[in-house]
């Protein structure tokens, strides 16, 4: 039990802490991207992130490929952060309602529904929320959508399905203030096994980059 | 450390690694047991049906019954808030007591008593025409034609669209009314 909550802490402490201070980024084509930002950190930067990342995750958790996974992308999630605080501080997200992250791309891994009924997504891989229409599929865009509402430890969190793409997403009921969403993605792992037994799929992995579904 | 590339950075935090074995972290979430509170409930967008204003709603349905009314967050003409009208809307669809038909009370009678559309109908028809050529005033005191009835006022109706209110007033008109006013001036 207390592994899902350490694990969920650190890598948001080292995503916070350890946001390093990159060069400017140059790269031509897509490819090239992931490697124009390693080259962009000194090498002696990267091993005291790897370091300290080991340090939070690696060693007390798991075994093997867990770890590196993690550790792997929480570094990530590290060089990325300066840009993408950035990007959060100078674009407005109310009017960009598409399904991709408007910062990197990606798909939706969670959804929150604001008090005032806003409801956002959170990318499941640099975790930028951004307003999105409530009746809509976080994916296909069908307007109608279905959901089934549970409590888990005395929270509402739905799961939201789409019949006409089979796909689901996790949504939260509450505010984001008391606890990082990435602990209520890990503490509702039992939902992917419910989603998953009634035939639907998501359409990517959890917010700490790993599918548990499999 | 000076032999290390970045590459060898890459290998070193598992970008390599596949098939990661989750089983012991995948247990430990399981330990917060999900209480099914429902299943498989439906939202649908829709509009209140009260007035001219157009609130956007979001309709939560489950088994084809509806369980909650709420304004929807996106439309750009309330964003989510609703008046106390609206947000009773809950108790217009599932109500015991809603009128469903037109009741009618005769003349000191004490019982309402349930008539048909065209009984209805033909009751108002009648009683507009009679009061209408009872105090229709061709001139006024001055003696200038001005084809009135003042003994009949209108009072509505904010759930009509614009062009209904553009054949409603055609038609109030067309009786001579001048007392004509809006129910929902707030």
């Amino acid at each position: 039990m207390q592994r899902v909550f350490k694990i969920a802490e650190n890598i948001y402490k080292i995503k916070l802490t350890y946001g390093l201070k990159p060069k400017p980024l140059k790269c031509a084509k897509p490819t090239e991207c992931f490697d124009a930002v390693l080259s962009s950190f000194e090498l002696d930067d990267l091993l005291a992130l790897q370091e300290a990342v080991s340090k939070e995750i690696g060693a007390t958790m798991l075994e093997g490929s867990d770890v590196n996974k993690i550790t792997f992308f929480a570094a990530v999630h590290a060089m990325i952060e300066p840009y993408r605080v950035d990007f959060v501080n100078s674009f407005s997200t109310q009017n960009w309602q598409k399904s991709r992250c408007p910062f990197c791309g990606s798909k939706a891994g969670l959804g929150n529904i604001k008090d005032t009924g806003v409801r956002k997504l959170i990318c499941h891989f640099c975790w930028t929320e951004w307003e999105y229409p409530r009746t809509k599929c976080f994916d296909c865009g069908e307007e109608i959508l279905n959901y089934s509402l549970f409590e888990v430890s005395g929270r509402d969190v739905r799961v939201d399905f789409c019949e006409s793409c089979k796909s689901y997403l996790k949504t939260v009921i509450f505010e984001h203030s008391e606890e990082p969403y990435v602990l209520w993605d890990l503490k509702t792992l039992s939902l992917d096994d419910w989603a998953a037994s009634k035939g639907y799929k998501k359409p990517t992995p959890s917010l700490v980059g790993i599918d548990f579904t499999k | 450390m000076g032999g290390i590339t970045r590459r060898d950075f890459l290998k070193i935090t598992g970008l390599a690694a596949v098939g990661a074995s989750t089983l012991g972290l995948k247990k430990d979430a399981m330990a917060f047991e999900p209480k099914l509170k429902f299943e498989k409930a439906k939202e649908t967008l829709s509009v209140c049906c009260y007035c001219a204003v157009g609130c956007g709603l979001i309709i939560h349905t489950l088994d084809g019954k509806v369980i909650n009314v709420e304004g929807n967050p996106n439309s750009p003409i309330n964003r989510g808030s609703l008046c106390s009208k609206g947000s009773s809307l809950k108790q217009l669809i599932n109500n015991e007591d809603r009128v469903k038909k037109p009741l009618y009370r005769a003349k000191g009678a004490s019982e309402w008593k349930e008539i048909s559309w065209e009984q209805a109908f033909a009751e108002i028809a009648k009683r507009v025409k009679a009061t209408r050529d009872k105090y229709f005033q061709y001139k006024n005191k001055k003696g200038e034609v001005v084809n009135r009835v003042e003994a009949i006022a209108s009072v509505g109706s904010a759930a009509l669209d614009n062009e209904e209110c553009y054949l409603y007033q055609k038609f109030l008109r067309s009786l001579g009314l001048v007392y004509i006013e809006h129910q929902a001036r707030i």
